[in-house]
């Protein structure tokens, strides 16, 4: 039976993420602890429900186990429903030629026949990589009132980093009338966030077009939407003001996490703009006699005994007495030792950092040193100095440093 | 495990009854994230009990809306699963019953109904993890007909005229005294019970027939049908709420590390309603020492050997000692919390002093501004 759906979205979320090294290792990027308690998926899912989108497949393919066992029916997010839901969708086989996600697009053209289900006018792309907070609903308005055929959501970013994204130009800030995808010398500061509203007949058509061309690489911002912009078509810029960071990079996530304690424009408590999790099993966190915590938040689970400045602390981390953590992502399961150190650094789930260890430099004054990582279920061994900018990754035992 | 639950959400009303003015006992916060109700329904889902039905008496609506389908306790099941049983009004036109007894008439049929051959039946008024599966191997050791939990516990300070303790009387059976003077460790009722559906059916009849309303004080005191009354012994970790004195001290005593270890197992979870609220925020400035903070506080002040719920925010200046702050109260600059309890979203304006102890702490209702 069909249940006819206005809109709804399709989330890819198949890439690797290689830029964020030993934390994609052996899950997908959208499925990277973020935030305390939440994944970077979270953002995506819940801009979903809150801008009243009830229909999301969510396209995996590179390490999917973590990412499904999250998602599973989807119910923290409301997206267990009679009609729709949230659903993740592999490549799989068929009859005659099967083939894994070859890009954006073609990712897309492989489940026209899940879309269809849904009849829908109009479908949204999104990417299950950024940390932001924004109403789909505004954005859907603004491209039935234009009759566009494709929306993009569209951000000003610096000169400087304008080179990194796709970026649009327009003719009064609202028509597109080019579009260069990371150019060397970008001609305008509206940065494509890779979030776009098609028109789903008109996508359609295009997808189909695009998978017969044997030369496209079969993705939106190189092939489609300047086939698109070749053809005339009726494409508008939607412009978006508020937090949006790309979080690919270490660096990028590890600024993103600390965006949480000193940059307002994120609100990870907002009543009416809620970021629904799994949430794990875990009673309230307890702070010790000799803890102390300033600047920094602490999930559900943990036990502090140490210091924390300036940090995010996940659930059920442990922290020794005479511990000082700061400028650092702790994540899910951790223990730090007594009187171990940990400055400016990223510490995956499930790692044990024994007695006395130090990872990482601190700064003096605002001076920023290069961030350390460390991999889920390594070791750090008791004394162990681990440099700043180090990636240690100990999952399957000790490495050779 | 072959039983069904049944849950008693209002017997210990008047206990605590600042808090059970706008909801039933098994609603009343607890733990900075919990509701009482929490720990016996955790218990029956860990001990593999799928079939619950929760007996509600009056002001249940916050009950319901903490129990939804029952998905957070994994008691949302195509069979079986969470009931809510509030008061069925009958053409006699009595509707709310007085006594266990009485709201067992209300739940009958579902009792009748269940395909398991065991009731495991609890109150809400003890904090515990505890196996009903070793309380079911126990009963079926002893060939016993009604298994009673209880723990030893000092009973001097309990201010319950009705508190129920048992007498062992030889080796497992037990004599069951509801009130009376005792002083020093006892054996005191956990307010739980196992028994065969069929002896409880019976048992039920009996009480429609005759008007017998308790089912400590009319049936296992005077055991009129010389049943095998046995008593299991909790070891673990067990403290009962009777009063606010209790429920006070049973929050503290959350503050000791091994308390939350023989609570909160990570094989036997305590299983809760989920909020969706963001980490706990310590802000520059805050001060927090032996405490339990739940996610979305935000912390600018002092806090020291307390349970800090859901939401609640402490600005700068304020000092919060020895108090339990249920979800979303607030506390304003310069402001000083001492030995309190204080119910949901109860505000206290700038540079106030509330202070109780242990043996009396202060008490503000819901929603109080002070």
């Amino acid at each position: 039976m069909i249940q006819k759906k206005k809109c709804i979205a399709m989330l890819l979320a198949g890439g690797q993420g290689s830029r964020l090294h030993v934390l994609t290792k052996n899950i997908a990027k959208p499925a990277v602890p973020f935030g305390g308690k939440y994944r970077i998926i979270d953002f995506t899912l819940s801009n979903c429900i809150n801008s009243n989108i009830s229909v999301v497949g969510v396209l995996t393919q590179y390490e999917p186990l973590v990412l499904n066992r999250y998602i599973r029916n989807g119910q923290p997010w409301d997206l267990d429903r009679l009609y729709g839901g949230v659903y993740t969708l592999p490549p799989y086989q068929k009859n005659g030629n099967s083939q894994w996600y070859e890009g954006t697009a073609n990712a897309i053209y492989q489940n026209i026949s899940f879309i269809e289900q849904y009849d829908p006018e109009y479908v949204l792309i999104l990417s299950g990589d950024h940390i932001y907070t924004m109403d789909y609903s505004k954005m859907l308005s603004f491209h039935e009132e234009k009759n566009a055929d494709i929306t993009i959501a569209v951000i000003n970013v610096s000169l400087k980093d304008a080179s990194r994204f796709g970026i649009v130009c327009t003719e009064d800030g609202e028509k597109i009338n080019g579009f260069q995808e990371k150019p060397k010398e970008p001609k305008s500061t509206l940065a494509s966030m890779g979030i776009y509203i098609f028109k789903w007949e008109k996508l359609r058509q295009y997808l189909i077009a695009d998978e017969a061309d044997e030369t496209s690489s079969k993705d939106f911002g190189k092939n489609i939407i300047p086939k698109m912009l070749e053809n005339g078509e009726n494409m508008y810029a939607y412009s978006f003001e508020g937090y949006w960071k790309d979080v690919g990079t270490i660096d990028s996530l590890w600024e993103a996490n600390m965006d949480i304690l000193n940059n307002d424009h994120l609100k990870l408590n907002d009543p009416d703009w809620k970021i629904y999790a799994r949430n794990p099993i875990a009673p309230p966190h307890y702070a010790g006699e000799k803890a102390s915590t300033e600047n920094s938040i602490v999930s559900e689970g943990s036990e502090l005994n140490g210091t924390i400045r300036n940090s995010v602390i996940f659930y059920n981390v442990k922290t020794g007495e005479g511990s000082e953590i700061g400028n650092s992502v702790v994540m899910q399961n951790t223990v730090v030792g007594k009187n171990a150190k940990i400055y400016n650094a990223i510490i995956a789930e499930h790692v044990t950092v024994q007695d006395g260890a130090i990872i990482g430099e601190k700064g003096e004054g605002d001076e920023r040193k290069p961030i350390t990582v460390v991999g889920s279920y390594s070791v750090i061994k008791s004394g162990e100095k681990i440099p700043a900018g180090k990636i240690i990754d100990r999952s399957e035992g000790d490495e050779n440093l | 495990m072959n039983a069904i639950g049944i849950v008693f959400s209002n017997i210990h009303d008047n206990e605590l009854s600042v808090f059970t003015k706008t909801r039933t006992f098994g609603a009343v916060p607890f733990g900075g994230r919990y509701r009482l109700i929490d720990f016996v329904l955790s218990n029956m889902t860990n001990s593999g009990i799928t079939t619950v039905g929760v007996v509600a008496r009056n002001n249940y609506h916050s009950l319901i809306n903490h129990l939804g389908s029952g998905k957070e306790w994994d008691l949302s099941r195509k069979f079986g699963g969470l009931t809510i049983y509030p008061p069925y009004s009958t053409t006699t036109g009595k509707s709310l019953y007085n006594g266990r007894l009485e709201a067992l008439k209300n739940v009958y049929n579902y009792i009748q109904r269940a395909r398991e051959d065991y009731v495991v039946m609890s109150d809400c008024d003890v904090i515990c993890n505890i196996d009903y599966s070793d309380v079911l191997d126990f009963h079926n050791r002893l060939e016993a007909d009604i298994t009673a939990v209880y723990h030893r516990a000092d009973v001097s300070s309990l201010s319950s005229k009705n508190a129920v303790t048992y007498k062992i009387d030889g080796e497992y059976n037990i004599k069951t005294r509801v009130g009376g003077h005792f002083s020093g460790t006892q054996n005191l009722s956990m307010s739980m019970w196992l028994l065969k559906k069929g002896l409880l059916l019976e048992i039920i009849d009996e009480a429609i027939s005759t008007g017998l309303q308790s089912f400590e004080r009319d049936i296992l005191a005077v055991n009129p049908a010389k049943l095998k009354i046995v008593g299991y012994n909790f070891e673990g970790y067990a403290k009962q709420i009777i009063s606010t004195v209790d429920f006070h001290q049973a929050n503290m005593n959350l503050l000791s590390s091994s308390v939350r270890s023989e609570l909160f197992k990570k094989d036997r979870p305590i299983y809760t309603r989920v909020y969706d609220a963001m980490p706990a925020k310590y802000e520059e400035g805050a001060k927090v020492k032996n405490s339990l903070v739940a996610n979305g506080a935000v912390i600018m002040g002092t806090v020291e050997d307390s349970v800090i719920g859901r939401n609640v925010y402490i600005a700068k200046g304020a000092k919060v000692r020895k108090s339990v702050l249920m979800q979303g109260v607030v506390v304003n600059e310069g402001s000083v919390v001492n030995s309190a309890l204080i119910d949901k979203e109860t505000v206290i304006r700038p540079r106030q002093t509330v202070s109780g102890s242990e043996a009396f702490p202060f008490v503000a209702p819901k929603g109080s501004i002070i």
